[in-house]
């Protein structure tokens, strides 16, 4: 159905190439003429891109790029390298941080993990600070309604700032400290809760915006953008964009190996019911008081998690955006950038896992954050359309303003040259500038699977296979609860043994990561790795 | 007078922009409240509900004829089943109810299955060699419960595009382990309604 103008408009206007060179005289006076002049509109844009520095023609994506190409070919010290190159300033940004403490997970740091998760976390617990105080407040950023969203401050993506303390949580677990992770996974859906109050305040201030300027940011408006990618069957049936089942799922493990039964039981129900029909999922609820009411009986509760590629980058790309300019009652197509996102082209998650040799476990698919990625922008695309009205409304009126005095001026025959060279100018500086935000936490997996064991406390050995070959190492169980954290990365293999205490790691050497090469052997043994005891569950004074 | 017009729209814009732009520095700030004030910031499961369903609840266990009798019953406390999908940490509802019937001198509390393991640890700790064996406390002496306390908490949410509505209901009894007879028991309920 097409769009409907509001009251009063007339029929669209489309302004695109500048019109031709007047063959008119130059005027023999040497005064320079006012229409020569750079409009204020583009002296704005112009001093606003220098104040926002390289932010607004800043290629996020390329950066990242490179970064992954160097840690996806084990070369994790040296994607480390290229993150601190494109990061000189004193003043690091979030990103930098989050991409830093997931290179430094990679390379089982997780001591600088956490430190640089750490720096992040205080730039979204300053916007959580915020968005308590006012939700409505949260959302929108003055220089991004001049430029584009490239200059605003890079906040996070709700899924993003979920997944930030899940890690926290997992890089302290890493190390030993359950009890701090248990403080980290509390804060995960504290988080998850003020996101729901902000996102549901932004919904009702957006639309009521768009109401109020009488415009549509829904994507029937995008003349070609590629809706399909947005709205894929996964990333539709998720619930929202930023609750994971990954996170309650991991709740619930380190309740239940606390002994939290009353905090454990939601974390695996939320868990179901974010990603239903998937009996591993169900059992962990099911077996919840069996476990918890056991006695010790030298069996220990192993949770494999394989996480495989990476998150899919948004890419900017330019659409005809029809910007209705009130006071003169026209529609005008102006060129304006989007963030799309490209189809997932690996996707890929293993059916099962061998323990043992003797031994198949079904994995549950637990997080698709390729999904929740797609899913996030088309829930941020009205509040980037809107915004993208708002800045385009500036240029159009500008650009309508000078086409109607240029257009007056060659009836006049007067010179228009100077007009026609501010035009072309304004409309070629607003192609440059009008970059879509290309940001986004790169270095995260795209997808996550579990499974669950109960298994004899000593050696075992599992096997994951992958898209290259099978990845094969040895775990010794040593307690009731253990972590094993397995990332593929373009047919590098690192294996996180979440929960080792710092000091065995040191002894045993056992924190290097594994890198097996895509064409080692089937099932080959490349590494061994101790875990370490959780606390024994007790009263315990909330944190 | 166009210019003019255009640059006093420029300029508006960019008031605007840097008021946004400073508002956005405003420094939150902080004071102490009143721990029992209502607290309605969200319909989440809050420190007023606590209150409110631990206050209730040790009201009407202490009107139970067991505890009524001043035979001054030895309890434990049992985990609180949760059965809703919010994280409620149930033992700071179980830890309020216990301290307030403690206050009132008419139950005693035996060590409960979480604090077992300490409890144990600790006489373990005093048979070692650094203790005064005369002076230490002697294994076998503990003295077990009469009566367990246990419940559940419960949740229906209602939500549409307008209004969140919440119903939480704690039920909590009290058993005699040896009969296996339960002495009393209650239900309290909360309803919150937001509306958008």
């Amino acid at each position: 159905m097409p769009r409907q103008p509001p009251p009063g408009f007339r029929q669209p206007v489309t302004v695109v190439p500048p019109p031709r060179l007047p063959a008119v005289p130059v005027p023999r006076s040497g005064r320079r003429s006012r229409t020569s002049r750079f409009p204020a509109g583009i002296a704005l844009i112009l001093c606003s891109t220098l104040l926002a520095g390289c932010g607004a023609l800043r290629s996020y994506r390329a950066e990242m790029d490179e970064t992954l190409n160097r840690a996806g070919a084990g070369d994790v010290a040296g994607a480390i390298k290229v993150i601190e190159r494109n990061n000189k300033g004193d003043k690091k940004d979030l990103l930098y941080f989050l991409e830093l403490g997931e290179l430094e997970r990679l390379d089982n740091d997780f001591k600088d993990s956490f430190a640089a998760y750490a720096g992040a976390d205080a730039v979204v617990q300053a916007w959580e600070n915020a968005a308590r105080l006012d939700p409505a407040k949260a959302a929108g950023q003055a220089a991004s309604y001049v430029i584009n969203d490239r200059v605003r401050p890079y906040e996070g993506h709700d899924y993003e700032k979920v997944m930030l303390t899940t890690r926290m949580a997992m890089d302290h677990l890493a190390m030993g400290d359950w009890d701090d992770a248990r403080v980290d996974i509390k804060r995960t859906h504290e988080r998850e809760a003020v996101i729901a109050e902000v996102r549901s305040a932004e919904y009702v201030r957006i639309e009521e915006e768009a109401k109020s300027r009488g415009v549509d940011p829904s994507f029937k408006e995008i003349s070609g953008y590629p809706v399909e990618t947005l709205e894929t069957p996964e990333s539709l049936a998720l619930r929202n964009g930023y609750q994971n089942a990954l996170s309650h799922y991991l709740a619930g493990f380190i309740y239940e190996s606390l002994g939290e039964e009353s905090l454990a039981a939601p974390g695996y129900r939320n868990a179901i019911e974010l990603r239903p029909d998937q009996p591993v999922l169900e059992q962990a609820l099911a077996a919840l008081d069996t476990h918890l009411a056991a006695p010790d009986d030298t069996q220990c509760d192993l949770l494999l998690l394989i996480e495989t590629g990476t998150i899919p980058g948004r890419v900017s790309q330019s659409f005809n955006l029809p910007v209705p300019i009130v006071s003169y009652g026209a529609i005008i197509n102006i060129p304006v950038s989007f963030p799309v996102l490209p189809p997932d082209p690996v996707g890929y998650q293993p059916p099962d896992v061998q323990v043992d040799r003797n031994t198949t476990l079904p994995t549950a698919h637990i997080l698709d954050l390729d999904a929740m990625a797609r899913r996030a922008l088309h829930d941020e695309m009205p509040a980037i359309m809107l915004r993208a009205f708002i800045r385009s409304s500036t240029k159009a009126v500008a650009q309508y303003e000078m086409q109607k005095n240029i257009a007056k001026r060659q009836r006049n025959r007067e010179d228009s040259v100077g007009a026609v060279l501010a035009l072309f100018a304004l409309q070629v500086g607003g192609i440059v500038i009008e970059q879509a935000d290309e940001r986004g936490w790169r270095t995260l997996p795209s997808h996550v699977s579990l499974a669950r064991v109960r298994l004899p406390r000593g050696r075992h050995t599992v096997d994951v296979r992958t898209t290259s070959g099978t990845a094969t190492f040895d775990v010794t169980l040593s307690s009731r609860y253990a972590i094993v954290d397995v990332r593929l990365l373009r047919g590098q293999h690192f294996v996180t043994p979440v929960g080792a205490p710092q000091h065995d790691s040191a002894a045993s050497g056992t924190l290097a990561p594994l890198r097996s090469a895509a064409t080692e052997p089937l099932y080959a043994r490349v590494r061994t790795i101790d875990l370490p005891a959780p606390p024994p569950p007790s009263r315990r004074t909330q944190k | 007078m166009t210019t003019f017009k255009r640059l006093s729209g420029l300029a508006t814009l960019a008031v605007v922009a840097l008021a946004l732009t400073l508002g956005g520095c405003a420094k939150p700030k902080t004071r102490y409240g009143d721990p029992g004030a209502v607290e309605t910031v969200t319909n989440q499961f809050g420190s007023t509900d606590l209150q409110r369903l631990a206050e209730e609840m040790t009201q009407s266990m202490l009107q139970a004829p067991v505890i009524q009798s001043g035979n001054l019953p030895i309890v434990t406390v049992q985990e609180v089943r949760n059965k809703t999908s919010e994280y409620i940490d149930t033992r700071a509802i179980t830890n309020r109810i216990r301290s307030s019937l403690q206050k009132s001198g008419r139950v005693r509390f035996a060590v409960d299955n979480a604090d077992m393991q300490k409890q144990i640890e600790e006489l373990k700790r005093q048979q070692s060699q650094y203790y005064d064996q005369e002076k230490a406390v002697q294994q076998g002496r503990m003295v077990g419960a009469g009566y367990r306390l246990s419940g559940e908490i419960t949740s229906i949410v209602k939500e549409t595009e307008d209004v969140k509505d919440v119903y939480y209901q704690l039920f909590l009894s009290l058993t005699n382990i040896q009969t296996g007879i339960e002495e009393w028991s209650d239900t309290k309920d909360i309803r919150k309604t937001t509306e958008r």
